[in-house]
C-alpha cells in the first residue's frame, strides 16, 4: 500500500488506480486489491514477481520475436498487476463491443452482397475495393452458418477524462486468446485473495460458448470436427496456437496436413483422410488458398475457398474480413451505425480522418502535431504502407514533409487523434533477466486494452449473437513509450473484469459425450505429426548412440594404456560411419591427436560431420513440430540439453582448452539429459499411434547402429581383444549385465548370447527386433499375435541359434552366420523405414507447385 | 466476322502429378461487338470434379480437379464467336472531369467502375507511370484523345520482344526497359491510367494473325493476347468501355477490332489467367500452348465433348 501510494500516472494521463474526483483516493476496486494483497503475503511483490516469472518460464510461454527457425524464442512478457476494470465500465465496454460486432457483420454482409453502402457513398470504395483484404473470390458467397465474424479483437484505451475509446480492431486472425489465459493462470495465483474478493469474472464459459457456436454453425453441427489452422512453429504466436488447440480440444493443423477433395476438407492422418468441418484460422487470408489467392503460399490448402463456397466448411472468420482492420474505416462507422442499426455507437472510436476525402484531408493536415499518422493499408504490397508515426514526436520540418506526402497520396494516409493513454501500476525490477533481480518498485505505465468478442449461438429470432470475453489482454508500454506492441518491447497484463452479479465458475468441460464425440476425442495423429514423431524417435536414439560412441572413443584415445591398433581401427571406422568426424580426417591409427581434435571439434559443429550437436539439434527441431504432443517437462529438457551442449562446447572452443577430459564432461552431462528425455518419451506419452511411431523410430535406429557396431567390431577382430570386447559391451549399454552374468569371461558365445539373443536385455538385437515387429503390427492395426507384412520383413529371432551364429569355419577368422544376420537385420530395418515413409508419410510432403498464372 | 478459336494447353510432368486442382478462364464473354455461338472445353485425363460459375466481373470461371496420377494434362477450349467493329464514339468528356467523378465525397453517388481505379497486384502505384503518362494528358484534354495518344506513344516507344519478360516481371521493370510482351504493355498502360485516376481494366483474349502473303496459316501460330479497356462515364450504361491495344496501336468501342476475341476482363492478369493450378508432385513440368484463330464462312455444329459442358452457377 505504501509503494502504491507513491505510484502515480504521469501528468496528462488518467490514473487507473484513482478516482476521477479525487487524485488521492484509490478506486474501491484498487483499494480492495491492495488491502487483500496485504492480507495474503504482504507487500512482498518481489517474491510474487519471481514466482510469476518462473511459472511463465516453466510453462514455456513464448513469443517468437523473429519468425524464423534460428530466431530467439523470447519468454512471454507479463506484468505482475492486473488491469482492473470495474463492473460499470465493463458493462459499458461489453455493450459497445457487441454493438460494433453487429455493425461490422452487417457491413461485411453488404460488401460481399449488394454493396448498397458503397453505392450510397456511406463507405468509400477505396476502403473496400482498393484494400487487399477484400477478397473478390468471396463475393456473393453466403456465410457458412449464421455469421462471417466469429472472433474479433478491439483495442481500447482510456483518455485523460477516464472515458474509453476504440483505437483499432482486428478481424482477420486476432491473437491473444491463448496468451490471456496463461496470464490469468499466472496472475490469479499470485493474488488469490484479491481474486476471490473482487468478484473477477471467469473466462471459461466464453471459450465454451465459442466452441458451441462454431459447432452449431458448421455443416456437421454438434459432431463437427474442428481444427485450428496455424502457419506453423515459426510463426511468432505459435505458442498460443498450440496452447489454444489443446485448451479448446481442436486438432492443430498446418496447410500441408489438409487436402480438399470434391469440395470437402480432409485432414491427412495415419488412419487415412478424416473430414474437417470447421477451421479456426490463424493464417492470414491471402495465404489460405494458393489456387485462388496467393499462388506462392505454402501455408494454405488448394481448393479451400471452393469448399467454403460449396457450404461444406466453416472458416472462422470467413475469408475476406481483413479490410475491416483499416484504421480509415473507423471514421465511417458512426454514420453506418445510424444508417444500418439506427443507433449511435456506444463506444466511440478516437476521431479518425481518412485523407482520401478532401474535407477530411484539410482538417487532418491542420492537426498533425496532435495526431497519429497511420497507413490506410498497413502491410499492403501495392500501396505506400508505413509504420504509424506520432505527430508530436516530429520536428516542424518532418511534419511538413508528412503533410506534403499526405496531400499527394491522401487515400494511403489516415490520421487519428492522439490521446495520452491511461496508466496502470506495474512492478519494475532493475534487471529482469537476472535470477535475483533485487528489490523492485511500483511504476505507472501506459496501457491499452484488447478485448475479444466471440460468436454465440443465435438468439431465438435467429439473429446472430456475440459475447464479449469478460477479461482480455492488456498491453503495457515500455517506459516513456506510447504505443504498446509486443514486438517492440512492451509487456502484457492480465485483465480483471469485475461483476456485481454472480461469478460464473463453469469450466470448459464438454457437453455430454455422444459416441461420435467420443470417437473424435481419441487424438488424431496427422501424417505430419507422425513423421516428426518418427524422426524424434530416431534422432533421440541416434544422439544417444553418438554420445556413447564419442565417449568410448575419447576414453580409448586418452586412456592410460595405449589403445591397440585393432581397437583404434574399429572405433575410427565407427566414428566415420556415424559421421562423428569429417570424411577427410586422417584415421586414428595414422594421427591419433589430429583424429581426437577433429572428433572434439565436430561435437557441436556440423560442417561435414553430423555429430552429437547436430543430432541434438535435430531432436529439438522434430520436437518443435509436435510440441502440442509433448509435456512441458519433456520439451524443456530438450531445449536445455541442446542449449547447454552448444554453450559449453562454444565456451571451451573459445578458451582454446578443449581437452578430451572437458569433452567427456560435456558428453556425460548430455548423456544425463538424454536419459531424462528418453524417460519422458517412455513414461509420459500416451501410447497412441503417434507414440508407436516414435518408438518404431527409436528401434529402427538402434537396430541399424548396433548391427553396424557388432559387424564392424567382429570384422576388425576388435571383439577378440579385451579393449574391443569391453567397448562392444559399452556400445550395447550392457556392460553391467554382462559382468553380472559372465564375470570376466571374454567368450564370443557369451557376448553373442547377451547382445544378440537375450530376450530380457532391452539392448539385445533379438529384443529390439521382437519389439519392433510387435509395434509395427499394432500400428498396422493387426490384433495381438498377428504380424502384418511390414513386420514380417524383419527376421524372426525365434530362428536364431547361438551355435550357428558363433561358428567359425576352418580357414576363416570371423563367424559368417553372425555377419550375415547383421547384414539382414540392417537391410530389413532400413527397408522398414522406407516402407513406413511411403505407407504413412507420403501425404505430408509439401511438394506443391503452382502452375500457370 | 465469324471466328473459331482453338486454345490448347499441354502440361507434361516428371514425375507424375498425384493430384491437381485447376482454375480456367477459357470461355469467351459476350459484348456488344461479340456474340459467343458456342464453346466447349475438353480436359484429359477426365477430371474427377468440375464446376463452373460466373465471377464478380461476369466472366465464366471453370474449376476442375484431378485425383489420379497423370503425367500429362491437356486442356482444349474451342469456341466460335461472331465479332463486329464499332468506331470510338464522340465524347466531350475531359479526362480530368471524369477523374473528379471518382474522387470520394461523402454521400455522393458511386460508380461501380471506381474499382478499376485502384492498384492491383500486377498494377502497383508508382510515380514512374504518372510521369510517363503525363504528356498525353494536358489539363482539359478529352479522355479518349488522351488515351489514344498514350496508346500511340506506347506503340512507338516500346519494343515488342517475346520472352523478354515473364509473367512475374513487374510492370515498372518493363516500363524502364521499354520492352516486353502484350501483357506488360497492358499492365503499364493500366498503371499509367490508374495513376491519373482513370478507371481501366485488363482484357484477356485473342487476335487473329495473318499468315505471310501466299503461305497457308499455321495451326497454333496465334497466341493469347491482352489489351486495355477504358471507362467513359458519359456514355449510356453497358456501353462505357472502350478498348485500346498498345501492342498493335488499335482501338475501338467494346473491342479494338473485329479480328479481336475477348475472353475475360479483370483488374489485371491475375484475375483472368487462362489456366492456373496447384499440382501435387510433378516437380518438373513443361508447358506447351497452341492457339489458332481461324476465320470461318459459317458456324459448324460443335462436337460433343466428354467433359465440360456449360452449367452456369451464380
Amino acid at each position: 500500500m505504501e509503494s502504491a501510494a507513491g505510484c502515480r500516472a504521469a501528468p496528462g494521463h488518467y490514473d487507473e488506480t484513482r478516482t476521477a474526483s479525487d487524485p488521492q483516493e484509490f478506486t474501491p476496486a484498487w483499494r480492495e486489491f491492495f488491502n487483500s494483497t496485504e492480507q495474503d503475503g504482504g507487500a512482498d511483490m518481489d517474491r510474487r514477481f519471481l514466482h510469476m516469472q518462473r511459472q511463465i518460464r516453466d510453462n514455456g510461454v513464448t513469443y517468437n520475436v523473429y519468425a524464423d527457425a534460428e530466431g530467439p524464442q523470447r519468454p512471454w512478457s507479463l506484468d505482475l498487476f492486473p488491469l482492473i476494470v470495474d463492473a460499470q465500465d465493463w458493462q459499458h465496454i461489453a455493450a459497445g463491443v457487441r454493438q460494433r460486432m453487429r455493425l461490422l457483420e452487417a457491413v461485411l454482409a453488404d460488401v460481399y452482397g449488394a454493396q448498397e453502402y458503397l453505392a450510397r457513398g456511406l463507405l468509400p470504395a477505396a476502403l473496400v475495393q482498393a484494400h487487399p483484404g477484400y477478397l473478390r473470390a468471396m463475393h456473393g458467397v453466403p456465410p457458412v452458418g449464421a455469421t462471417r465474424l466469429h472472433v474479433a479483437a478491439f483495442d481500447l484505451a482510456r483518455g485523460p477524462d477516464g472515458s474509453w475509446w476504440l483505437v483499432g480492431q482486428r478481424c482477420q486472425a486476432p491473437s491473444g486468446l491463448g496468451y490471456l489465459l496463461e496470464n490469468r493462470l499466472a496472475i490469479s495465483r499470485q493474488f488469490p485473495l484479491a481474486f476471490q474478493t473482487l468478484r473477477v469474472q471467469r473466462l471459461a464459459a466464453t471459450y465454451r460458448c465459442l466452441m458451441d457456436s462454431l459447432k452449431a454453425n458448421s455443416p456437421a453441427g454438434a459432431d463437427a470436427h474442428l481444427a485450428l489452422l496455424t502457419p506453423g512453429p515459426y510463426n511468432e504466436t505459435y505458442f498460443e496456437h498450440a496452447y489454444l488447440a489443446r485448451y479448446l480440444g481442436l486438432s492443430l493443423v498446418e496447410g500441408g496436413d489438409l487436402i480438399v477433395r470434391n469440395e470437402r476438407l480432409y485432414l491427412k492422418t495415419l488412419k487415412g483422410l478424416v473430414p474437417v468441418h470447421g477451421l479456426l484460422k490463424r493464417v492470414d487470408d491471402e495465404y489460405l488458398d494458393p489456387l485462388e489467392l496467393r499462388a506462392d503460399s505454402t501455408l494454405g490448402v488448394p481448393g479451400l475457398l471452393q469448399a467454403v463456397r460449396a457450404g461444406n466448411l466453416l472458416v472462422a472468420n470467413a475469408p475476406g474480413t481483413a479490410f475491416l482492420e483499416s484504421p480509415a474505416l473507423l471514421g465511417f462507422l458512426p454514420k453506418l451505425a445510424r444508417h444500418i442499426l439506427q443507433e449511435d455507437l456506444l463506444l466511440p472510436a478516437l476521431p479518425t480522418w481518412w485523407c482520401g476525402e478532401r474535407s477530411a484531408l484539410e482538417q487532418a493536415t491542420q492537426m498533425l502535431g496532435n495526431a497519429t499518422i497511420k497507413s490506410t493499408y498497413p502491410g499492403s504490397a501495392v500501396h505506400e504502407s508505413f509504420e504509424a508515426v506520432l505527430g508530436h514526436t516530429l520536428s516542424p520540418q518532418q511534419r511538413d514533409a508528412w503533410a506534403g506526402r499526405i496531400l499527394r497520396r491522401g487515400e494511403d494516409h489516415t490520421v487519428q487523434a492522439y490521446l495520452p493513454f491511461s496508466q496502470m501500476p506495474t512492478w519494475q525490477t532493475q534487471a529482469p533477466a537476472t535470477r535475483n533481480p533485487g528489490p523492485g518498485q511500483m511504476l505507472a505505465r501506459s496501457v491499452m486494452l484488447r478485448v475479444f468478442a466471440v460468436s454465440d449461438t443465435a438468439s431465438s429470432d435467429g439473429a446472430p449473437n456475440w459475447r464479449v470475453l469478460p477479461g482480455g489482454l492488456a498491453r503495457v508500454a515500455a517506459a516513456g513509450a506510447d504505443i504498446a506492441s509486443m514486438q517492440s518491447g512492451g509487456s502484457s497484463a492480465d485483465v480483471w473484469a469485475l461483476t456485481e452479479g454472480a461469478v460464473d465458475h463453469s469450466t470448459l468441460l464438454p457437453s455430454p459425450l455422444t459416441p461420435a464425440l467420443l470417437a473424435q476425442r481419441k487424438r488424431l495423429v496427422t501424417s505430419r505429426a507422425a513423421e516428426n514423431l518418427y524422426w524424434l524417435g530416431r534422432y533421440t536414439e541416434r544422439t544417444e548412440n553418438s554420445v556413447r560412441l564419442a565417449r568410448l572413443t575419447l576414453e580409448s584415445l586418452g586412456g592410460e594404456d595405449q589403445a591397440s591398433p585393432t581397437l583404434l581401427r574399429w572405433l575410427g571406422n565407427m566414428a566415420l560411419i556415424n559421421t562423428l568426424v569429417q570424411p577427410g580426417v586422417p584415421s586414428a591409427l595414422q594421427a591419433q591427436r589430429v583424429f581426437e581434435r577433429s572428433l572434439i571439434a565436430s561435437l557441436a559443429n556440423s560442417d561435414g560431420a553430423t555429430s552429437v550437436g547436430f543430432n541434438m539439434r535435430s531432436i529439438m527441431l522434430s520436437a518443435s513440430m509436435v510440441r502440442e504432443r509433448l509435456s512441458e517437462e519433456h520439451w524443456n529438457i530438450i531445449v536445455r540439453a541442446e542449449s547447454e551442449l552448444f554453450a559449453r562446447c562454444a565456451r571451451h572452443a573459445e578458451r582454446g582448452e578443449y581437452t578430451g577430459e572437458a569433452a567427456l564432461r560435456i558428453l556425460k552431462s548430455a548423456s544425463d539429459h538424454l536419459a531424462a528425455i528418453t524417460g519422458a518419451q517412455t513414461d509420459r506419452m500416451t501410447r497412441d499411434d503417434g507414440w508407436r511411431l516414435l518408438s518404431i523410430g527409436r528401434h529402427v535406429e538402434r537396430l541399424v547402429f548396433l548391427c553396424n557396431a557388432l559387424s564392424s567390431g567382429v570384422e576388425a577382430r576388435a571383439v577378440f581383444q579385451d579393449g574391443g570386447f569391453e567397448g562392444m559391451l559399452a556400445l550395447f549399454d550392457s556392460t553391467i549385465t554382462f559382468h553380472a552374468q559372465y564375470q570376466q569371461s571374454r567368450d564370443l558365445a557369451a557376448m553373442v548370447d547377451l547382445l544378440v539373443l537375450d530376450r530380457d536385455n532391452p539392448r539385445s538385437l533379438a529384443w529390439v527386433t521382437h519389439t519392433l515387429r510387435g509395434r509395427l503390427a499394432r500400428l498396422a492395426g493387426e490384433p495381438a499375435g498377428v504380424l502384418g507384412t511390414l513386420s514380417l520383413s524383419l527376421p524372426d529371432p525365434l530362428f536364431w541359434e547361438l551355435e550357428r551364429l558363433c561358428e567359425i569355419p576352418d580357414g576363416q577368422s570371423v563367424p559368417p552366420a553372425l555377419l550375415e544376420l547383421m547384414r539382414q537385420l540392417r537391410d530389413a530395418a532400413l527397408q522398414v523405414s522406407d516402407d513406413i515413409s511411403t505407407t504413412y508419410f507420403t501425404h505430408s510432403g509439401r511438394a506443391l507447385f503452382s502452375v500457370g498464372g | 466476322m465469324l471466328l473459331q478459336i482453338t486454345h490448347e494447353t499441354r502440361y507434361r510432368y516428371r514425375p507424375a502429378v498425384e493430384t491437381a486442382q485447376h482454375m480456367a478462364y477459357l470461355r469467351p464473354r459476350s459484348h456488344d461487338c461479340q456474340q459467343v455461338l458456342n464453346c466447349t472445353i475438353e480436359v484429359e485425363p477426365a477430371p474427377s470434379m468440375l464446376r463452373e460459375g460466373r465471377d464478380l466481373y461476369g466472366n465464366v470461371r471453370s474449376f476442375f480437379s484431378l485425383q489420379t496420377p497423370h503425367q500429362e494434362l491437356r486442356v482444349r477450349a474451342q469456341s466460335q464467336v461472331r465479332t463486329s467493329y464499332a468506331q470510338l464514339p464522340q465524347s466531350t468528356l475531359s479526362w480530368d472531369a471524369q477523374c473528379e467523378r471518382f474522387r470520394y465525397q461523402a454521400g455522393a453517388p458511386y460508380d461501380a467502375a471506381a474499382e478499376f481505379v485502384f492498384p492491383s497486384p500486377f498494377v502497383p502505384r508508382h510515380a514512374d507511370f504518372a510521369n510517363y503518362a503525363r504528356p498525353s494528358f494536358p489539363a482539359g484534354v478529352g479522355l479518349l484523345e488522351g488515351v489514344t495518344d498514350l496508346t500511340q506513344r506506347m506503340h512507338r516507344d516500346f519494343r515488342y520482344a517475346s520472352q523478354s519478360t515473364q509473367i512475374t516481371t513487374p510492370a515498372r521493370e518493363a516500363l524502364a526497359q521499354r520492352t516486353g510482351v502484350c501483357q506488360d504493355f497492358a499492365h503499364i498502360m493500366l498503371a499509367c491510367l490508374r495513376m491519373l485516376g482513370v478507371p481501366a481494366r485488363y482484357v484477356s483474349g485473342y487476335l487473329q494473325t495473318q499468315a505471310a502473303a501466299g503461305s497457308p496459316k499455321l495451326v497454333g501460330s496465334d497466341a493469347s493476347h491482352a489489351w486495355v479497356s477504358v471507362y467513359l462515364a458519359d456514355f449510356p450504361e453497358q456501353q462505357r468501355w472502350c478498348d485500346f491495344d498498345p501492342t498493335n496501336n488499335r482501338w475501338g468501342w467494346h473491342s479494338p477490332g473485329m479480328d479481336y476475341v475477348t475472353l475475360a476482363v479483370g483488374r489485371d492478369f491475375g484475375d483472368v489467367s487462362p489456366l492456373r493450378g496447384v499440382i501435387h508432385g510433378g516437380s518438373n513440368h513443361t508447358l506447351a500452348v497452341a492457339v489458332t484463330v481461324l476465320e470461318m464462312t459459317q458456324p459448324t455444329a460443335t462436337r460433343e465433348f466428354n467433359s465440360l459442358t456449360r452449367q452456369d452457377q451464380a
